[in-house]
C-alpha cells in the first residue's frame, strides 16, 4: 500500500521532490489564506450575540485545529523515526516542531484577544486553554530536546520519543469542552453532524482551515529541504548541488 | 503555476459578469472602508481585538516563513563557500608538492 512512498526516503529523492511540491504549494497556501481571510472578514454577516469580535474565529479555529494536526503529523514522523529508522522522517519531526509552535501560538494569542471582549479576561486555567498551552510546551520540548545532547542521533532519538509520547495530549484536547465543564464552547465543526454555524459563515472558515493546512506543507517542505543539507552535506550529491550554485 | 494563473485569466474573459455575479452573491458586508476598519456593526467596536489578532497572526506567519527560506539560503551559501574553501587548500597543496 505504502510502496509509491518509498522512493522518498532516499533524502536527494525527498530533496527534490519538496523542491518541485513548494512553489505549487505557496501559491495555493497564500490564495487560499487570502480568499478565506478576505471573506471572513468583509463578506460574511456578522453574530448577533458576539458582534463583530467573531470574526477572529477565521483564524483562531483554523489555527487550533492545525496545531494538532502538525502535531499529529510531527507524531507520526517520529514513530516512523523510532519504529523503522527512517532518518529523513526523523529530519521531517524538527522540521514541523516549528510550525506547529508559531500555528499554537497563533491559537492562544487570538483566543486570548478574544477571550477579553467575551469573556471578560484574557486568561482563564480552562481545560482546552491549559491542555493547548501544554502542546506549546510539548513543541519547544521537541525542539530543545533535539539540541541538548552532543550526540545529534541520540537527541533525535529522544526528541521523537518525546513527540510519540506527547501525542496523548491531543485526544485531552479534543475532549477537553466534554470531559470538563469548560467556560471555552464545544466544537462548532465536526465530522459526525451538522455544523452549528451558518454556511455563508463556514465556507471561508473552511477555506482558511485548507490554507492553514498548505501553509504547513509548504513550510515542511522548505524547512526538510534545508535539514536533508544539513545532514548530507557531506555526500557527493549535496556538493555538486551547492557548488553548482 | 503559470498555468494555474492562464487557467483563472480565461475564466474570466468567458465570463466577464462573473466577478460581479460572485459580488452580488457575496456582498461587502460593511456599508464603507472606515466602518470596516472600525469592526462595529452591533455598535461596539471589536476593531481592537479583531486587528490585534489578525495582525499578530501575519506577523508570527510572515517570520516564520521568512525565518525558513533565510535559514535555506543561509545554509547553502555556508556550505558553498566551506566547499570553495577546501578547494582553494587542495589546489594549494597540489602546487606545494
Amino acid at each position: 500500500m505504502f510502496k509509491w512512498l518509498h522512493p522518498l526516503a532516499k533524502p536527494e529523492t525527498l530533496y527534490h521532490f519538496c523542491g518541485k511540491l513548494s512553489p505549487w504549494l505557496m501559491a495555493s497556501a497564500l490564495f487560499t489564506l487570502l480568499l478565506g481571510n478576505i471573506w471572513g472578514l468583509g463578506f460574511t454577516p456578522t453574530d448577533y450575540q458576539q458582534g463583530d469580535s467573531y470574526r477572529i474565529i477565521h483564524i483562531h479555529v483554523p489555527s487550533a485545529i492545525m496545531s494538532m494536526g502538525a502535531y499529529l503529523a510531527m507524531a507520526i514522523a517520529a514513530f516512523t523515526a523510532l519504529v523503522w529508522q527512517i532518518k529523513t522522517a526523523q529530519w521531517a519531526v524538527l522540521a514541523i516542531a516549528p510550525i506547529g509552535a508559531v500555528y499554537t501560538a497563533i491559537a492562544l494569542l487570538t483566543g486570548m484577544a478574544w477571550g477579553k471582549p467575551m469573556w471578560g479576561a484574557w486568561w482563564v486555567w480552562d481545560a482546552r486553554l491549559t491542555s493547548e498551552l501544554i502542546l506549546l510546551f510539548l513543541y519547544f520540548g521537541v525542539m530543545a530536546l533535539h539540541g541538548a545532547f552532543s550526540d545529534r542521533q541520540t537527541g533525535a532519538k529522544v526528541a521523537s520519543l518525546l513527540a510519540v509520547i506527547g501525542s496523548i495530549n491531543l485526544p485531552i484536547i479534543h475532549f477537553s469542552v466534554e470531559w470538563w465543564n469548560t467556560l471555552h464552547q464545544g466544537a462548532t465543526i465536526t465530522k459526525f453532524a451538522k455544523p452549528s454555524i451558518d454556511p455563508s459563515m463556514l465556507w471561508p472558515l473552511l477555506i482558511s482551515l485548507l490554507a492553514f493546512k498548505l501553509l504547513m506543507l509548504w513550510l515542511t517542505c522548505v524547512r526538510l529541504r534545508t535539514a536533508i543539507l544539513e545532514n548530507e552535506q557531506h555526500r557527493p550529491w549535496v556538493k555538486q548541488l551547492v557548488g553548482k550554485v | 503555476m503559470m498555468h494555474s494563473l492562464s487557467l483563472f485569466f480565461m475564466l474570466f474573459t468567458a465570463s466577464p459578469e462573473l466577478p460581479q455575479k460572485l459580488f452580488g452573491l457575496f456582498p461587502f458586508y460593511f456599508a464603507s472602508f472606515s466602518d470596516f476598519l472600525a469592526m462595529a456593526t452591533t455598535g461596539i467596536s471589536y476593531a481592537f481585538f479583531v486587528w490585534l489578532s489578525f495582525g499578530l497572526t501575519y506577523l508570527l506567519l510572515v517570520g516564520l516563513i521568512v525565518w525558513s527560506y533565510y535559514q535555506h539560503k543561509q545554509f547553502k551559501q555556508q556550505l558553498a563557500a566551506r566547499l570553495a574553501r577546501e578547494q582553494r587548500v587542495k589546489q594549494y597543496q597540489e602546487q606545494q608538492t
